[in-house]
C-alpha cells in the first residue's frame, strides 16, 4: 500500500485555514486556563512516567534499560513541554485581551500548540517507539481542528494486506484527536456554527481521521480494516451484528429443561443488556484487556463471530466484561476505573487493575467456561481432554476462591508469571497493608457488581470440587517465583546416581475412579452420567 | 444491591487526563510493538529461559507452546504439536493446534495443515515411517486422522474421544487414550483403546480407573503399556505399568515424595526417561533415566526455574536422545514452551 504525505504546501494551507477561523476572546481566556492546568499535569506526568520506567522489569537484559531511559527523557521533555504550554497560554491570554487580534493570534496559538505536542511526540525516539508517523499525526491533530488534509492516495488492493503496525495503536489515537476535537475543536466550532465533523461516540473520531487524512476512500482495506477491527460496537441488547452477540448467546444457552446452561453467563449478559460497549480486536491471540470503562479490547481472531461460541472463548469475553462492571463500581482504590489519576502516587497508569480485580474476573470466567463445557458434554460428549479441563477450572476456583482474599490475588501472579502486568501488581500489593483488597471476600464484591446468591452458591458448589493449588512463594521485588531448592545455574548436573525410587512393583490399587475423574455437578452425580447444570 | 455509577466522560478533567493518557500510553510503547501499559492491561511477555548444556540441542526458541515430540524411524524429523495461539488467558486456544515436521539436518519446518482446517495434534510415526497418526479437532469432537506423508492425504477414523495415537510395532493397530463410554449425556471413563487403523474398529478396551491423558509407552511386544496417573498439563503422580494381557495395572514409579510424569521407554525398552517434581522444586523440572538391570535413577538434566517444567519426553530410534519440551504447560492458562534434544550419556546407553 502506498501512501501520500503531506506537500508543505498542503500543510501551510491546513494552517491558512486555521487563521480564517474567528476566536472570540473569552475562549482564548478559558483555552488560555486549560493550558495552564494541563501544563502542570503533562509535568506531573512527565514525573510519574519516569517513576514508573524506573521500574520497568528488565526482559531478557534488553528492554528494561531502554524504558528507563525513555522514562528520563519523557520527564525532561514533559517539562518542556509544560513549560511551552504555559508560554502559549501567556500568549493567549495576551492576544485575547487584544480583541482586535484576537482571530489571527488565536488561529497562530493553536496552531502552535499542535505544532509542539506534535514536535514532542515525533521526536526520533517516540516516533520510533509510539509507531506514530510524523505525517499521521499531523493528520490526526489537523482534524482534531476540523481541517481536512485534502488527499491521500486509495491504496493499493492487497489480497495479504494487513494493517501496519501502528495501526493498532489507532485507539490512542483516537483519544488525542479527541482531546483536540473536544476541547479546541468544540470551541471553534461553537463560534462559526460548523459542525462538520462532530464526532463525539467513541472510536468514530479516529475513522474520521483515517478517511479523510490518509484515503479519503471508505472502501480501502485500511478504512474497512478501522471500521471491521476498532471501530465495533456492541449495541445494547443482541443487534445481529453486534460484535459480542455470538459470545452473549453462548453466555444464555438454555439446557434440556430450559433452564439457562450458565446462571452466571446469563446474569452477565443481563448486567450488560442495556450497556453499549465498544469493542476492538486487537489483542495477541487468546489475550483480552479492559483498559477502562465502556470499552475491552480482545483477541484479533475474534473478530470471527464463529469463534466466540467457544467456551474459552466466551469465558474471556466474560473475563472482560467483569472488569468492565467493576470499573463503574466507582471504587477508585480498590477498582481503579483504568483512566489516568492522580491520588494514587504509586499508580498513576492508564488501565490500572489490581489481583483482586483479577480475581473475580477469572471467577466468572472460569465458571461460565465449565458451565458451557457441561452443556457441551449433555448434547455432543467430552474428551479427555474437555474433562482435565474441568477438573482444572475446579481446582482454579478453588484457588481463587480462597477465604484468604490475599492468597487468591498471589495466586494470579503465581500462575501468570508471562504476566508483567500481574507481577507489577503483587509488587505493588505485597507492600500495601491491604494490598488493593477490599473487605468483605469475593461473594460480597460480585453481588455489588449484580450477580445473584444463586450464581455465587453455585461457584461455590464447583470451587468445592477442586483441590486449591499451592502457592509458591513469590520475589517481592519481582513476583517471579523463588525456586525453593536454587541450584547455581541452569546447567545440566553430572550423570550420577541420585536418590533411588527404584521401581517397585505393588499391588493393584481400587479401580475406583478419584472424585475429580468425573466432573460431577450437582445436585446427584453418578460417576459416568453426564450432569446436568443448576437452575 | 448493584451499585453502578455511569461517569461522564466529556468533563474537562477527563479530557485533560485523555490527553495525558495519550501521551503516556504512547511512551510506554514498547519497541518491538508490545503495549506495556496505557492501552493494554494484559500483555504476555512469554518466552522460556534458555537451558544451557553441551549435551542439549534447542530445536525452536520462540513464543510458541510445543508439545509431543515424535522422532521419525529414520531419525531425521521429528513431528511436535504447536499451538501459536497459546497466551490466552483461558489458556490454548483449542481449535489452533498444528503439527510441524521439523528437519533435524536442515532446521526447516513444515507444517501439516488439514483440508478442513481442523486442529491436529499429537503426532505419531508409523513404523515404516510412512503415514503420521494426529489427533484432529473439529471444534465440537475429536477424530483420529491418519496422514500419508508421500501422499499427503488424509483418513479420517471415527473416535470422538481420543487422545494420543500410538502405533504397535507392527504398524497394525492403534493404541489411544480415550474417555471409554463417553457420549451425549456420558463422560465416560479414562482408558486405552486399540483400535484398527483401516476400519476404524475398536479391537480392544482398557478401562484405567484413574485420571489419565498423557503421553504413554507401549511395550514393542505390545504386553504392557507405561503410564502416568494425571498429565503434563495437570498434575501428575505416579508412573504404573497396565498389563494389556490381564487388564491389571500395578505401582511402578511412586515415591511418596516426588511426582512422576512423562513415562518414556527407550526402543529396547530397558530404560525408563521420566520426569520428577520433588516437594520443594514446586516444578517438574528433572529429566531422569532408570534401568531394570541397575535400579539406579540418574539425573540428566534439572533446570531449577519454576513454573518451567520438562514434559513430553520422546526418545530418538537409536536410543541415543531424547527430545523434550520444557515450558509452562497451562491448560486453562496461557502456555509457552520449547523443544530440546538432549543425548544420553555413553555410560547410560551401554545399558541397553
Amino acid at each position: 500500500m502506498t501512501m501520500r504525505r503531506l506537500s508543505r504546501n498542503e500543510f501551510e494551507g491546513n494552517r491558512v485555514k486555521i487563521a480564517k477561523i474567528r476566536v472570540i476572546p473569552s475562549l482564548l481566556l478559558e483555552a488560555s486556563n486549560e493550558l495552564q492546568r494541563i501544563g502542570s499535569e503533562v509535568e506531573a506526568v512527565g514525573d510519574q512516567v519516569q517513576t514508573a520506567a524506573s521500574r520497568a522489569p528488565s526482559y531478557e537484559g534488553q528492554f528494561g534499560p531502554k524504558v528507563h531511559s525513555l522514562g528520563s527523557e519523557a520527564m525532561v521533555r514533559s517539562r518542556k513541554l509544560a513549560q511551552d504550554l504555559s508560554a502559549l497560554a501567556n500568549v493567549l491570554r495576551n492576544k485575547g485581551e487584544d480583541f482586535e487580534s484576537a482571530d489571527l493570534a488565536g488561529a497562530e496559538g493553536l496552531a502552535g500548540i499542535l505544532a509542539k505536542l506534535e514536535a514532542w511526540l515525533s521526536s526520533d525516539r517516540l516516533l520510533v517507539l509510539s509507531g506514530f508517523s510524523k505525517s499521521l499525526l499531523t493528520r490526526i491533530l489537523n482534524l482534531g481542528t476540523l481541517l481536512s488534509t485534502g488527499g491521500g492516495e486509495v491504496p493499493d488492493e492487497e489480497p495479504d494486506w494487513e494493517p501496519p503496525k501502528w495501526a493498532s495503536s489507532a485507539i490512542c489515537a483516537y483519544e488525542l484527536w479527541s482531546w483536540f476535537d473536544e476541547n479546541i475543536g468544540q470551541s471553534i466550532r461553537d463560534f462559526t456554527g460548523k459542525t462538520t465533523i462532530r464526532v463525539k461516540q467513541g472510536l468514530d473520531g479516529i475513522a474520521w481521521a483515517f478517511y479523510f487524512s490518509m484515503t479519503q476512500n471508505p472502501q480501502s482495506q485500511m478504512a474497512m480494516w478501522i471500521n471491521d477491527y476498532l471501530l465495533t460496537v456492541q449495541e445494547p441488547g443482541l443487534p445481529p451484528d453486534g460484535p459480542l452477540t455470538v459470545a452473549y448467546e453462548a453466555m444464555m444457552v438454555v439446557g434440556p429443561t430450559g433452564d439457562p446452561a450458565s446462571l452466571v453467563g446469563t446474569e452477565l449478559v443481563e448486567l450488560m443488556w442495556d450497556r453499549r460497549m465498544n469493542v476492538s480486536f486487537i489483542m495477541p491471540s487468546g489475550s483480552g484487556a479492559s483498559p477502562w470503562e465502556g470499552r475491552i479490547l480482545l483477541a484479533e481472531r475474534l473478530v470471527d463471530p464463529s469463534e466466540l461460541d467457544l467456551p474459552e472463548n466466551a469465558a474471556l469475553v466474560g473475563h472482560e466484561l467483569t472488569h468492565d462492571l467493576q470499573r463503574e463500581l466507582n471504587d477508585p482504590r480498590f477498582f481503579p476505573p483504568g483512566s489516568l489519576r492522580f491520588e494514587e502516587p504509586n499508580r498513576g497508569i492508564v488501565g490500572d487493575s489490581t489481583n483482586y480485580m483479577e480475581v473475580m474476573a477469572y471467577i466468572v470466567g472460569e465458571t461460565i467456561e465449565y458451565d458451557l463445557l457441561l452443556q457441551k458434554a449433555s448434547s455432543v460428549g467430552l474428551s479427555a481432554a474437555d474433562s482435565l479441563r474441568l477438573n482444572n477450572i475446579e481446582n482454579s476456583l478453588a484457588t481463587l476462591t480462597d477465604p484468604n482474599s490475599w492468597n487468591a490475588a498471589q495466586s494470579i501472579a503465581a500462575y501468570h508469571q508471562n504476566c508483567d502486568v500481574y507481577l507489577d501488581n503483587f509488587v505493588l500489593e505485597n507492600s500495601l497493608p491491604d494490598h488493593r483488597i477490599p473487605p468483605g471476600g469475593w461473594q460480597h464484591w460480585l453481588r455489588e457488581t449484580g450477580f445473584s446468591d444463586a450464581s455465587i452458591k453455585h461457584i461455590e458448589s464447583i470451587a468445592a470440587r477442586g483441590t486449591p493449588k499451592p502457592l509458591p512463594a513469590l520475589d517481592p521485588n519481582t513476583g517471579k517465583i523463588i525456586p525453593a531448592t536454587p541450584t547455581p545455574t541452569i546447567t545440566s548436573t553430572p550423570i550420577s546416581p541420585t536418590s533411588t525410587p527404584s521401581p517397585t512393583p505393588s499391588s493393584t490399587p481400587s479401580s475406583t475412579p478419584s472424585p475429580s475423574s468425573t466432573p460431577t455437578p450437582d445436585p446427584s452425580p453418578t460417576s459416568t452420567e453426564t450432569p446436568t447444570t443448576e437452575p | 444491591m448493584n451499585k453502578h455509577t455511569n461517569t461522564k466522560s466529556g468533563s474537562p478533567s477527563s479530557i485533560r487526563k485523555r490527553l495525558i493518557l495519550v501521551i503516556f500510553s504512547l511512551v510506554l510503547i514498547g519497541t518491538d510493538g508490545v503495549l506495556l501499559a496505557g492501552c493494554s492491561l494484559l500483555v504476555p511477555m512469554s518466552k522460556v529461559p534458555t537451558i544451557e548444556s553441551p549435551r542439549l540441542q534447542q530445536l525452536t526458541d520462540d513464543a510458541y507452546l510445543y508439545e509431543s515430540p515424535a522422532w521419525s524411524p529414520d531419525g531425521k524429523r521429528i513431528a511436535v504439536t504447536r499451538n501459536r495461539a497459546n497466551l490466552g488467558l483461558h489458556g490454548p486456544i483449542s481449535t489452533e493446534y498444528e503439527v510441524v515436521l521439523i528437519d533435524l539436518q536442515t532446521g526447516k519446518t513444515e507444517v501439516l495443515s488439514h483440508q478442513s482446517g481442523w486442529a491436529i495434534m499429537a503426532p505419531a510415526w508409523s513404523p515404516d515411517g510412512k503415514q503420521l497418526a494426529v489427533i484432529g479437532y473439529d471444534r465440537k469432537l475429536n477424530s483420529l486422522l491418519l496422514y500419508s506423508i508421500d501422499s499427503q492425504e488424509w483418513t479420517e477414523v471415527e473416535c470422538s474421544f481420543c487422545e494420543y495415537p500410538t502405533w504397535s510395532s507392527d504398524g497394525m493397530s492403534i493404541y489411544v487414550a480415550a474417555m471409554l463410554g463417553a457420549g451425549p449425556g456420558v463422560l465416560g471413563e479414562y482408558g486405552l483403546l486399540q483400535l484398527d487403523p483401516v476400519t476404524g474398529q475398536i479391537l480392544a478396551e482398557y478401562p484405567l480407573g484413574e485420571d489419565f491423558l498423557g503421553p504413554y509407552t507401549l511395550a514393542s511386544d505390545e504386553t504392557e503399556v507405561v503410564l502416568a496417573t494425571g498429565s503434563p498439563r495437570s498434575d501428575c503422580e505416579a508412573i504404573w505399568r497396565l498389563d494389556l494381557i490381564s487388564g491389571d495395572k500395578k505401582s511402578f514409579i511412586d515415591d511418596p515424595n516426588v511426582d512422576e510424569c512423562d513415562p518414556a521407554l527407550s526402543p529396547r525398552m530397558d530404560l525408563l526417561a521420566y520426569t520428577m517434581k520433588d516437594g520443594s522444586s514446586g516444578a517438574t523440572n528433572r529429566l531422569v533415566i532408570t534401568s531394570d538391570l541397575t535400579n539406579e535413577v540418574s539425573t540428566l538434566i534439572a533446570p531449577n526455574q519454576p513454573p518451567y517444567e520438562i514434559h513430553y519426553l520422546s526418545w530418538s530410534p537409536d536410543g541415543k536422545r531424547i527430545a523434550f519440551a520444557y515450558g509452562v504447560f497451562n491448560i486453562i492458562r496461557p502456555a509457552y514452551s520449547d523443544l530440546y534434544v538432549i543425548e544420553v550419556p555413553e555410560q547410560l546407553q551401554a545399558m541397553q
